[in-house]
């Protein structure tokens, strides 16, 4: 093995270790880590893996994010770990040097977890696109006009990373930082998966001039992307996880249960559907490796729709993989005795704050552009009308 | 897609494919290997790509260099494999090159390996397989045909069916059964026999689709010669499950898929102008599904290819890409035709003439002939078996 792959191997290690003390005594029905655990991925320099060596952390990248992803996807640990602090940590790297980003980083490295991602708008769906929160240039500095939802949040959240659209002839994305104090309007909501997502609004909101982290003409488009495919990817690899999850407790429970005189795994049937289950995580597992190992060498216009399928094929996985689980575990699947539900749950929370599969494969056909069937169907359709 | 990114050095190499493609591959025999409705080409058609690429030095991909091979690495072999097919060249029959090569290679004499390794690069030999028999498909370890040795000679009485090619081949390796006690595994050998012995007749079986791509393989007292017999006797089964690594995971098919799928996509403005606007979301949601699996089962290949070098073999994991394989191509071609819609209705079984729809005759007959894609070298359901073994145990 080379000195890499002992890398990767260690993180697996940890991860497995750390999933393993928290769901010692079952999975608990709470969606993120506990205080415990956040305390372990904090020692475990989770926290700081994608903070650059510059900024104390560990400058690492897709193939360590993801295989840490799949291994807390295992026991449902994941919680906000990548929609909030592995998004806000790559926004806040991009950011220019300044007292606020390092105070930030910071937090972050120290395991705080005050900063959550504020980017999502309630009438879009899945990934956020060009937000219609509005910042209008005042002279000391800026007023925000708007609102954002699915802001996946701890009870330690002060601090929201806020993207916004400037006002004027040639509109520009940018990223400011707005005190959770500050927004007008809060509701929280439980969400279907034990977690917690807010709404809020935005109304003549005042941001300092130093609290814009990047600023018109700091890339914050291209940044915003990047992070957003590397989340994606990296839930794909906590969809595999799941996947993995089931498969294994699924095995175990067909060679327990007897039926007929003769353990559940005994019917072709139900080996059979095991089979289409392990497809199902075979054909999301290659897509994973192969956008992980790629995802620094790919230009934004190849990577994109890799990340597409991955997370695509992945959430349709793990929609299969779940609900299959359920039924092969007969009764006991829908009794909240078992976990099994609490996958499927957590599943249809990530489609609900991302998309589904089928509104990935969409954006995979829009991302491949030009050799797109999407532009030589919808051609075809405009010469028709 | 699947091979953007690349680092410098495959991507170099990659430069070189796609130059020798197009010096190399011309037109006509794009166009002749599209008009095989077979997923093998005969080897009218294969031979002398096979000789341009053996000129090139790329043959025998999964064999040493030695025993000459190409020496490429897995990623070489992967992007060759995968831009050839994607070009549209025929797809090499696989029976001497990708099977029983690296058998001769693992377990043959080096007797074996000068005498017939060399004839099997050059094309002058063209070797069939002689499995499946009328009581033994899926369950193969049941074959009856008989092998007695008799002083230098194995004598072979019986039959074998399905044999791909046995029209064209000269040669066929056949799996015989050299004793009835112990279980059935350990009676069974693996023979090479000469197809023009006295003996064996050849009879031909017409697809649904009308071609004859299929026979049966009749023995009647043939002699085989006993340094003919590959490994030991009663090791037939052992060889027959590397030979399975090589037929379920070691093909690089996603190129070839590629180029269904884009054949598929070149019909879809045609068939979209006189859809619904139902029937258009639909269908353009199926060729999404079937980029997103194809680029799934690629990415597939890639991880398999990279996982073994030349010399060793697949391993028993990969064969889980023959049912991903043909189960999508199926689904590709199952496309193709709902977007030929009543181009179709005119396909004639074995009648290619000039004054048949050649795109509809191609398409259909490939999507005919291919539902056997899911039956033959191991059912989808004897795969799900198999990948059920690893995922739920015996």
């Amino acid at each position: 093995m080379s000195e890499r792959d002992d890398e990767l191997q260690m993180i697996r290690d940890t991860a497995a270790r750390v999933v393993r003390d928290a769901t010692a005594n079952g999975i608990p029905p709470e969606r993120d880590m506990n205080v415990l655990t956040w305390k372990a991925a904090v020692e475990s320099g989770w926290t700081a893996l994608l903070v650059a060596d510059g900024d104390g952390g560990l400058g690492a990248g897709a193939e360590e994010l993801c295989v840490l992803a799949e291994e807390l996807g295992r026991g449902l640990q994941v919680g906000t770990f990548l929609l909030g602090d592995a998004l806000a940590t790559q926004w806040l790297t991009a950011a220019a040097a300044s007292a606020l980003r390092s105070a930030l980083i910071d937090s972050i490295l120290g395991g705080v977890r005050a900063v959550a991602v504020a980017d999502s708008e309630s009438p879009q769906r899945g990934v956020p696109s060009v937000p219609l929160l509005r910042a209008r240039a005042t002279g000391s500095g800026w007023l925000l006009d708007g609102q954002k939802s699915g802001i996946w949040i701890t009870e330690a959240t002060g601090e929201l990373l806020v993207s916004a659209l400037t006002a004027g002839a040639q509109p520009e994305l940018i990223l400011v930082r707005v005190p959770r104090t500050a927004v007008a309007n809060a509701a929280v909501l439980q969400t279907i998966d034990g977690g917690r997502a807010m709404s809020c609004q935005f109304v003549g909101t005042v941001v300092a001039a130093d609290s814009v982290l990047i600023g018109a003409g700091g890339g914050f488009a291209a940044t915003r992307e990047r992070a957003w495919d590397l989340v994606l990817l990296a839930t794909a690899a906590e969809c595999l996880g799941m996947m993995k999850a089931l498969l294994l407790r699924t095995a175990a429970y067909l060679g327990e249960r007897k039926q007929f005189g003769q353990p559940l795994a005994r019917f072709q049937v139900l080996r059979h559907r095991m089979a289409d289950m392990a497809l199902a995580s075979f054909r999301a597992e290659a897509l994973i490796t192969h956008a992980t190992r790629r995802f620094d060498t790919l230009s934004a216009a190849h990577r994109a729709p890799l990340v597409a399928a991955a997370i695509s094929k992945s959430l349709q996985g793990a929609r299969f993989v779940t609900e299959q689980a359920i039924q092969l575990h007969g009764g006991m699947g829908v009794s909240a005795e078992v976990p099994v539900g609490l996958y499927l749950k957590r599943v249809i929370a990530l489609e609900a704050t991302i998309g589904g599969a089928d509104y990935h494969r969409g954006r995979y056909g829009d991302a491949c552009g030009a050799d797109s069937p999407k532009k030589v169907l919808s051609s075809s359709m405009n010469a028709s009308s | 897609m699947i091979l953007e990114g690349l680092n410098a050095e495959d991507a170099r190499f990659r430069g070189e494919v796609l130059a020798f493609l197009r010096a190399e591959l011309t037109q006509d025999l794009i166009r002749q290997a599209d008009a095989h409705e077979s997923l093998f080409p005969p080897p009218a058609v294969t031979l002398p790509w096979q000789e341009k690429l053996r000129r090139r030095g790329w043959l025998g991909l999964h064999w040493p260099r030695d025993c000459g091979g190409a020496g490429l690495s897995a990623m070489q072999r992967f992007i060759l494999e995968t831009e050839s097919l994607a070009a549209g060249a025929p797809l090499l029959a696989p029976f001497g090159l990708n099977y029983l090569g690296p058998i001769l290679i693992h377990f043959g004499t080096d007797a074996q390996r000068a005498r017939f390794l060399p004839r099997i690069l050059s094309g002058a030999d063209y070797w069939c397989q002689g499995y499946s028999e009328p009581n033994a498909g899926s369950d193969l370890v049941s074959l009856q045909c008989g092998a007695r040795r008799d002083g230098a000679d194995y004598v072979v009485r019986g039959t074998k069916l399905w044999t791909t090619h046995a029209q064209h081949a000269n040669w066929i390796f056949l799996l015989v059964r050299t004793s009835n006690s112990g279980k059935p595994h350990t009676g069974i050998s693996f023979l090479l026999a000469d197809l023009r012995t006295h003996g064996v007749t050849v009879t031909p079986i017409v697809s649904i689709a009308g071609e004859h791509e299929v026979n049966q393989v009749f023995f009647d007292d043939v002699r085989v010669p006993a340094d003919q017999l590959v490994g030991k006797e009663g090791e037939g089964w052992a060889i027959a499950r590397y030979l399975l690594e090589f037929e379920r995971g070691g093909f690089v098919m996603n190129g070839l898929l590629r180029r269904k799928l884009a054949r598929c996509e070149a019909l879809a403005p045609a068939a979209l102008a006189v859809a619904s606007s139902f029937e258009a979301a639909i269908l353009r949601s199926r060729l999404l599904e079937l980029q997103v699996d194809l680029l799934a089962l690629a990415a597939a290949e890639l991880r398999v290819a990279l996982s073994f070098e030349v010399g060793s073999s697949p391993g028993p994991e990969a064969m889980v890409l023959k049912v991903e394989f043909t189960e999508l191509m199926q689904r590709i071609e199952a496309l193709g035709v709902a977007l030929l819609g009543g181009r179709g209705l005119g396909f004639a079984a074995g009648a290619g003439g000039a004054d048949r729809d050649q795109v509809a005759q191609a398409l259909l007959g490939s999507y005919l002939n291919n539902r056997a894609a899911t039956i033959y070298g191991g059912s989808s359901e004897i795969q799900r078996d198999i990948v059920a073994r690893t995922a739920v145990g015996k």
